[in-house]
């Protein structure tokens, strides 16, 4: 087994909002090894981008707060860095690529700027330096015509094309991991291929970790090695990726995957929705969250919230029926 | 055939008669008609005095055809016209061209009243359940307003009764009719939204994206109301959807659309099966499915590059910039659909050579549709030191090699190696080529010998060297390559060429 590169231990993150307390991340832990893809998966309000905020330590305080729980990275916890050194680690040692590539760009400056100001900061590159590493990047990422599109700004580049270039600025300086948040949900689909096989392909060369954040399963199932599904702010089962799809063990995961509609089943396949909604974050049921939507919940799940617990090698799950939980019944 | 004036650029010499008619399901009239639809958007530069500058062909010359009581399924990336072809239906947007046929009557002639009525009889349901609902109005009275528009009901109270039973249809509470949107989660407001939809009794429906901006689990909510209000109500659905597994779940037939074209139709069964427009191929094997086992399995074509600006459309086929199996008259015609023998109609110069060859009936014929006199294959080995995904190492591989020579492509294709495998791998030089192509070509079945005997690689500069590995849906077929490397012969040298794995698998 790789060594870990990533351990987030306890860790919660609440906000205070006018509509009270919101635990967006409860006491969660997990590990991302070195090398490996790991997926964060669940609908939105799950807490999973605000785990990848938490990480970064971009939780917006307030109304956020970080109120425990220790996130080590290489060794060190993030949480207890001062606020320089934590910048020294941004952008470096971890690179981070967000849903909308248009608003994590700055429209005013060219992307030769963009890219080489990271190179500059953190790797101390001259500016001559950084601009031939900036158009060697471009490159790197499969966009033609590199020299040109340098002196571009990004309005004249496609959706794409600006996540590509995301994706060259978050793997500039070398980063050991990479955190994808939503990295493809507004490209089509053609073009979210094109994305996940070039971040897969340059971490996988570089030996970068990749977190990828996604609500969607077709995605995890294609490129995760181990998968962590997350419901109102809890992890629910943490296991192989493969393990998961074959044979899920909480009823949220089951729930999840007999609802999505897969492209490779036949036409009218009963498709099983999850009854009821989302919970309000503010409000949430007592013992375990996801009781109201459960088919299996019996009298213990209303009154205790399950811990997460390792039932076997490398797979966790936090619910009480887990062993008569199936995707087949 | 009829292809009207308006029709742009070159169309196929001998084009065949089958445009006049589309998917048919046997001799039933369809409830929706569309014939050359073309919606065109005139693109205006000038502060006071505009001038059209340019044109957006949003649809141009589109035949669709739902039977009642079916779902079509309108599929296509953003940009593609998809919106455009719904909203012109309903005559939200103008046509430009063409015709619109709701059982028989043409919608384009209709005025005032017609129209209303017609109004009456299609209904749509947006996107976003947010913004398509008035934030200052109950939702019963968003429910109840299109029967007083349509004055279905002179009596209030029957009105009222009717919004109740629509909450009901739809598993909305009654209390909630009092309510306002903004208390609503978005997958109870699109039921708002499907209930509004129902209230004028319409038969078709429009549906525009009805799912995407909802969550998984409230997804598969709204796709199953969709399922059932389909057989109670004995609705026919234009369902438009960029998402291929929704769209596969609903439809009975499917339309494909690229920059305003439909490039393949047909039955859904047949098109998810066996694709044969290399858009849809590329399509579908885009979409993941959510199980790592089918996933390692899988062919795939990644797309080369983004779709072309509308304002300025490719010539030839739309697709060509973007298309791995482009020949020299997809960039001057612009290829017209044909049908094929299961009724399909795919718009294709490739496809409709093989309908005349009679190959198509054994696409495993082709090489990537490439005819087999222009290609090339010896059979590789898997590198050991290749460190690759499931997915690949899975496969048998094959190689194929190319070379460009005076105009003359000798492609040579090797089995796949991964992005990652950059390093390690070697590749065979020219000499061990030419010796081992006696060796290779026993077991490959799929290669002309006598194509291969002339190659001729004494005066090449550079051999053109891609990977490719069986396609597993397709025996003796192959997958578009992920890499490519050019071996220049003089210099001894190997380079990757980076922008092919773009489309490249």
């Amino acid at each position: 087994m790789a060594e870990v590169l990533l351990k987030v231990k306890n860790l919660s993150t609440l906000f205070r909002t006018e509509g009270g307390v919101v635990k967006a991340v409860d006491n969660i832990s997990f590990e991302v090894r070195a090398g490996e893809t790991f997926a964060l998966v669940g609908e939105s309000g799950c807490g999973k981008s605000v785990t990848a905020l938490s990480i970064m330590r971009l939780i917006p305080t307030p109304p956020g707060e970080i109120t425990s729980g220790t996130v080590e990275f290489d060794g060190i916890d993030l949480l207890k860095l001062r606020n320089r050194e934590m910048r020294a680690i941004r952008g470096s040692k971890i690179g981070m690529i967000f849903q909308e590539p248009m608003s994590s760009l700055n429209p005013v400056l060219t992307i030769q700027s963009q890219l080489a100001e990271p190179l500059k900061i953190h790797m101390k590159l001259s500016s001559g330096a950084a601009n031939d590493r900036a158009e060697e990047l471009v490159n790197m990422v499969g966009i033609p015509d590199a020299r040109a599109r340098l002196q571009q700004y990004p309005h004249e580049l496609s959706g794409g094309q600006r996540q590509r270039i995301m994706i060259a600025m978050a793997m500039s300086c070398a980063p050991r991991l990479l955190i994808a948040d939503e990295a493809t949900t507004a490209l089509d689909v053609t073009i979210q291929a094109q994305i996940l096989d070039l971040m897969q392909d340059v971490t996988e060369q570089s030996g970068t970790s990749l977190l990828i954040i996604t609500h969607n399963l077709g995605i995890v199932a294609r490129y995760a090695d181990r998968v962590a599904v997350m419901y109102a702010g809890k992890l629910r089962e943490v296991s192989d990726a493969s393990d998961m799809y074959a044979e899920p063990q909480h009823p949220y995961t089951v729930g999840l995957l007999r609802s999505v509609p897969r492209l490779d089943s036949d036409k009218g396949a009963p498709l099983t929705p999850i009854a009821g909604e989302i919970p309000d974050l503010t409000d949430l049921p007592d013992g375990c969250a996801f009781n109201p939507r459960c088919l299996w919940a019996v009298e213990r799940c209303f009154t205790d919230d399950p811990e997460l617990e390792e039932i076997s090698t490398g797979k966790r799950v936090a619910c009480f029926e887990h062993a008569s939980v199936s995707l087949h019944d | 055939m009829s292809v009207p004036p308006a029709a742009s650029g070159q169309t196929s010499p001998g084009a065949p008669e089958d445009r006049a008619t589309p998917v048919s399901s046997g001799g039933a009239t369809p409830i929706l008609e569309t014939r050359d639809l073309k919606v065109y958007f005139p693109v205006k530069r000038g502060l006071i005095i505009q001038r059209t500058v340019g044109v957006v062909k949003a649809v141009d010359g589109v035949d669709i055809q739902i039977m009642p009581g079916e779902t079509l399924g309108l599929v296509g990336e953003s940009g593609s016209g998809k919106t455009t072809l719904g909203r012109a239906i309903l005559r939200l947007s103008d046509a430009s061209g063409g015709s619109i046929r709701y059982e028989g009557e043409d919608v384009l002639a209709l005025r005032g009243r017609e129209m209303r009525q017609l109004k009456q009889k299609i209904a749509m349901v947006f996107q976003d359940p947010y913004g398509s609902l008035n934030p200052r109005m109950t939702v019963g009275n968003i429910v109840a307003e299109p029967m007083l528009v349509h004055k279905i009901f002179d009596d209030r109270s029957k009105i009222r009764d009717r919004v109740m039973e629509l909450f009901d249809t739809v598993g909305l509470n009654r209390s909630m009719a009092t309510r306002y949107p903004h208390e609503f989660s978005g997958g109870q407001r699109q039921r708002i939204g499907i209930a509004r939809a129902l209230a004028s009794g319409p038969s078709l429906l429009i549906c525009d994206e009805p799912v995407s901006a909802l969550d998984v689990s409230i997804q598969a909510q709204i796709i199953s109301l969709f399922d059932r209000l389909k057989v109670e109500q004995k609705l026919t659905y234009l369902f438009i959807a960029h998402d291929l597994s929704v769209v596969r779940h609903v439809s009975d037939t499917v339309a494909v659309m690229y920059l305003g074209k439909v490039v393949e139709q047909g039955d859904a069964d047949a098109i998810y099966r066996d694709p044969q427009h290399p858009y849809t191929q590329a399509l579908l094997s885009a979409v993941p499915i959510p199980d790592p086992e089918v996933e390692g399995k899988r062919a795939r074509v990644v797309l080369k590059g983004d779709m072309p600006s509308p304002l300025n459309p490719p010539k030839g086929c739309v697709f060509n910039t973007r298309c791995p199996i482009a020949e020299d008259q997809c960039f001057v015609d612009i290829p017209l659909p044909r049908t094929l023998p299961d009724g399909r109609q795919v718009a294709c110069h490739v496809v409709s050579r093989g309908i005349d060859s009679g190959s198509i009936a054994a696409p495993d014929a082709r090489i990537n549709g490439r005819p087999l006199e222009s290609t090339f294959g010896l059979l590789g080995t898997e590198p050991s030191s290749q460190r690759d995904r499931p997915i690949i190492s899975r496969g048998r591989l094959a190689m194929l090699v190319g070379v460009v020579l005076l105009g003359v492509w000798i492609a040579m294709y090797l089995g796949n190696f991964g992005l990652g495998a950059e390093k390690e791998h070697s590749i065979v030089p020219s000499a061990v080529i030419e010796s081992r192509i006696d060796e290779f070509i026993d077991g490959f079945d799929c290669i002309r010998e006598d194509a291969v005997v002339q190659l001729d690689l004494s005066n090449a500069s550079y051999a053109r060297v891609l990977y490719l590995k069986d396609n597993p849906s397709k025996p003796g077929s192959y997958l578009p390559p992920r890499v490519e490397y050019r071996y220049h012969y003089a210099e001894g040298t190997i380079e990757a060429i980076p922008e092919v794995t773009d489309f490249c698998y």
